[in-house]
């Protein structure tokens, strides 16, 4: 493949070793890494200066997870494809990924053609949801008890700060639930996830 | 699982997360060794997989460390129940 005809992946990754694998992952495949980003908050700014073709974004960042990240360059009209990865194998993950946006998943085996093959799928305009997560359970299965109990005191009217204090968790605990708990609804907004786990009866 | 479970298992999920990460990079950059010929890619995963593998190590260290101090805890915990039961004997 030639260098004219490279897809550009911007790489959202915090991780120094898994960055470097990333980079000399591609290397020499139709893809290059137009840019690393190592958090949520510097990749907008990446996007717009390097408009990359492909996102290749890991779950795990020091100011969000992926799927959150996701959600918002969604609602901010980016529509660039996207792979989320994980080092673990979480259950209803490619469910999640789906919901935030994502058009693949990925888990970090380290197998260069793992990560090939998915960038590959995507960027023919396809889905490459990694089988190996789990699927997520139906219906009330779908959220953990501390989702239901974070979700049950924002129906409430309890704020992030007010739920982080009276669980004894961190306010990046909450957010952390919360974006887990609006992903596994698929919903972006408190209000939504109320009502609809008012409908799926999980309150 | 109860919701006093939920913080267990979010710790599990970041443990096994610091854990397969450093795994994950070591054997891709191995991967990269066995397929591909290039001076300047065996340097850096030589470099990286030092990384990695210290980084590991001090993982489990601390790890080895916190569950060291845990049984000690243990032990002094059972000890001083053995104790009180000792004492509060007529």
């Amino acid at each position: 493949m030639t260098e004219g005809a490279a897809q550009r992946v911007l790489v959202v990754e915090d991780d120094a070793m898994a960055q470097s694998w990333i980079r000399l992952a591609l290397e020499g495949s139709e893809f290059a890494v137009a840019g690393t980003a190592s958090s949520a908050a510097e990749t907008l700014d990446l996007i717009e200066r390097r408009r990359p073709e492909l996102l290749l974004v890991d779950y795990r960042l020091p100011d969000t997870v992926g799927t959150e990240l996701l959600r918002d360059l969604r609602g901010q009209g980016i529509a660039t494809p996207a792979v989320l990865m994980t080092a673990n194998l979480e259950r209803g993950f490619n469910e999640a990924a789906s919901e935030a946006g994502a058009q693949g998943t990925v888990l970090k085996s380290g197998r260069p053609e793992d990560l090939l093959h998915t960038l590959r799928t995507v960027a023919a305009g396809l889905e490459a949801f990694d089988v190996r997560h789990p699927k997520r359970d139906p219906g009330r299965g779908a959220l953990s008890p501390r989702e239901r109990e974070v979700l049950r005191r924002v129906a409430a009217g309890a704020t992030n700060g007010e739920i982080a204090a009276e669980l004894g968790v961190g306010a990046e605990t909450v957010k952390t639930l919360l974006a887990r708990t609006f992903a596994k609804l698929g919903v972006r907004k408190r209000a939504e996830a109320v009502a609809q786990a008012h409908d799926l009866g999980l309150l | 699982m109860s919701s006093g479970d939920a913080p267990i298992a979010e710790l599990i999920s970041e443990v096994a997360h610091e854990l397969r990460t450093p795994i994950a990079a070591i054997s891709g950059f191995a991967e990269l060794l066995r397929i591909r010929d290039d001076e300047h890619l065996r340097l850096e995963a030589a470099e990286q997989i030092l990384i990695g593998t210290s980084r590991l190590s001090k993982f489990v260290n601390e790890l080895v460390a916190v569950l060291e101090a845990d049984a000690e805890l243990t032990i002094r915990l059972m000890e001083a129940r053995a104790r009180i039961a000792r004492e509060a004997r007529p």
